[in-house]
């Protein structure tokens, strides 16, 4: 208690250097906070295998949506799946222009929606099937501020907005059509880039999709949804490692900035700890003191730092970049990562110094200025 | 009857300690012997860089010697673990030093509690007795303010209330009086002549004032790191 209360003494006598501790290790909290919420974000939530679907994809093409496959495809899929699949369809799958922004256009014929690419319906209705409509994601909004209600010209067609879906297991901002209005809006041209395969209860999913990999033919690819989502993320300017490496980066600055400002602040009051134990204070009792200030300051440095990231994603959750959307919030375990390393090196920051002061000669250290 | 002779509260014998400077090594103390009794105001003096603070260092525990032997208030200070340091210095020194040496962050009398809170005392009472100690120096009205708003001579006020708050039975001065006036000087050493005649203190002062030998009961000089009577 005694400590407690000279050590508030000590941090309110001595506010200045306390709030500029604070003031450095706030920013550097929300940075990292909001890099480590970038990289969860980029690299997405894991789905189980048993829940994905089994794409069928062109093998050679620079990506799935420049590819073109050939319609007897799907027939091949349909015929080797058999009874295993409890759906196959054809999807459109091509990136399109819209204004400044680049989304994706997804196309499978409306039955499919739910059951195949398990989409649900957050608010308004589907398409129509055949009309000029469509239906956007949830990262639509971050991507484009499109909503239900408004109306969008693709290739010239203007289209309404209907609705806004979950897209589980997709980071891209997609708009969605009727397999069919999407294939009369290309004219037929573009053909389809996917068959998805949905693999039926029970099913084991790498052994279906080993068994589409051994009978496709050269030019076809068999891959699970996640394989083709992460290829993607990958080329949108390899974000998954770069993020790994922000995040690395993120941590250390925040524990090299933890460390060092508490130990530099430790440095500049060297001699008040000989004071002190010119007064027979005990080593041990003033590294406690001198690391409880420390976790003070951090603490409330990071909680500053916190505040700051959670008030930035809570008004920014998404972010998007080209199709590619990222939901920015930190995890919880980026939080709980980001008060130990603040709180605990910064504790390290303060015991090192301290407990090194602690084994010099008393006189050293009143003769420090 | 007479009381029992009490043993000196310091005996140095044959007491040596160097120092690694940049120039090389510095021998400060070439073989101290000196003895101490109880209730004296010894002076030690000599010129700057004779061994004086090395000595009054070595005394109070805030330095090791090379060799020698130490004794004060019946401690080792040459075997005395670092725990057994600390409680000495808790308990049985006092420090004034030249510079003052308080807490900048803390008010004065929170500078003079911090002396009772090492003791263990809790925070108000030390801070309770702590103004009490203030008052008796002159300085109850200056008890808020912190070290850079009082004046060298307050500062140093302030730090006897300190050395004396836990009643140490030997007080060390290093230079008590160099950083102050001289009208501030003579304020400083009545303090220190008053706690060692009405309460026996024992008090070590060095300086390189011979003006103020008249306010010891004995003074010694301390040149190239020996004593010379």
């Amino acid at each position: 208690m005694t400590l407690l209360r000279f050590l508030a003494r000590d941090l309110t006598a001595d506010w200045r250097r306390g709030l500029l501790t604070v003031l450095a290790i706030a920013p550097i909290a929300t940075a990292f906070l909001i890099v480590m919420g970038i990289s969860t974000g980029l690299r997405g939530p894991e789905i189980p295998l048993s829940r994905q679907n089994v794409l069928v994809v062109s093998a050679n093409a620079l990506d799935t949506a420049s590819g073109r496959l050939d319609p007897a495809v799907l027939d091949l899929a349909r015929a080797t799946a058999g009874e295993d699949a409890a759906s196959v369809g054809p999807m459109i799958f091509r990136p399109i222009k819209a204004g400044d922004t680049i989304v994706q256009l997804r196309a499978a014929p409306l039955a499919d929606w739910t059951e195949v690419h398990g989409l649900a319906l957050l608010n308004g209705r589907l398409p129509a099937p055949g009309a000029d409509e469509m239906a956007v994601t949830e990262g639509i909004a971050a991507a484009t501020g499109w909503a239900p209600g408004d109306r969008v010209e693709i290739f010239g067609t203007e289209f309404a907005v209907t609705g806004s879906l979950r897209a589980p297991g997709t980071k891209f901002a997609s708009v969605w059509m009727d397999f069919d209005r999407a294939d009369r809006l290309f004219e037929g041209a573009a053909g389809y880039q996917i068959v998805a395969v949905r693999p039926a209860p029970g099913t084991d999913p790498v052994e279906l999709r080993n068994r589409l990999a051994a009978a496709a033919p050269p030019a076809v690819a068999v891959y699970f949804e996640s394989a083709i989502e992460n290829e993607q993320a990958a080329r949108s300017a390899t974000a998954g490692r770069l993020s790994q490496v922000a995040a690395g980066i993120a941590v250390a600055a925040l524990a090299f900035a933890a460390f060092n400002l508490t130990a530099l602040t430790l440095a500049e009051r060297r001699r008040d700890l000989g004071i002190a134990r010119a007064l027979g204070f005990a080593p041990g009792a003033l590294s406690t003191a001198v690391v409880v200030r420390s976790v003070l300051l951090a603490a409330a440095g990071y909680a500053l730092g916190a505040a700051a990231a959670a008030a930035i994603t809570v008004a920014r959750p998404e972010v998007s970049v080209r199709s590619f959307v990222v939901d920015v919030s930190p995890t919880a375990a980026s939080w709980i990562t980001g008060a130990v390393l603040a709180i605990g090196v910064s504790a390290a920051g303060a015991w090192v110094p301290a407990r090194s002061a602690g084994r010099r000669p008393i006189r050293s250290l009143l003769e420090e200025r | 009857m007479a009381p029992p002779p009490q043993p000196p509260i310091i005996r140095a014998s044959a007491l040596a300690k160097a120092y690694r400077r940049a120039g090389g090594r510095v021998e400060a103390l070439r073989g101290v012997d000196l003895v101490v009794e109880a209730g004296e105001f010894l002076m030690v003096m000599g010129p700057s860089g004779g061994g004086k603070s090395t000595l009054l260092n070595l005394i109070g525990g805030l330095d090791r010697a090379d060799a020698g032997t130490l004794q004060v208030a019946g401690t080792d200070l040459g075997a005395a673990s670092e725990r057994a340091l600390d409680a000495f210095r808790r308990t049985t020194v006092g420090f004034v030093f030249q510079f003052f040496n308080l807490l900048p962050t803390l008010d004065a009398r929170d500078n003079v509690a911090m002396a009772l809170v090492a003791r263990g005392g809790d925070w108000d009472g030390a801070r309770r007795r702590a103004s009490d100690l203030l008052e008796k120096v002159d300085l109850g009205h200056r008890a808020d303010h912190r070290p850079s708003e009082l004046s060298g001579g307050e500062q140093q006020r302030v730090a006897i209330a300190r050395a004396v708050a836990g009643a140490p039975p030997l007080l060390l001065a290093d230079e008590p009086t160099g950083d102050v006036d001289g009208e501030t000087t003579a304020t400083i050493m009545d303090v220190l002549s008053g706690l060692n005649r009405t309460r026996g203190v024992t008090v070590v002062m060095v300086t390189h004032d011979i003006s103020l030998t008249g306010y010891a009961t004995r003074h010694v000089e301390l040149r190239d790191g020996r004593i010379s009577p």
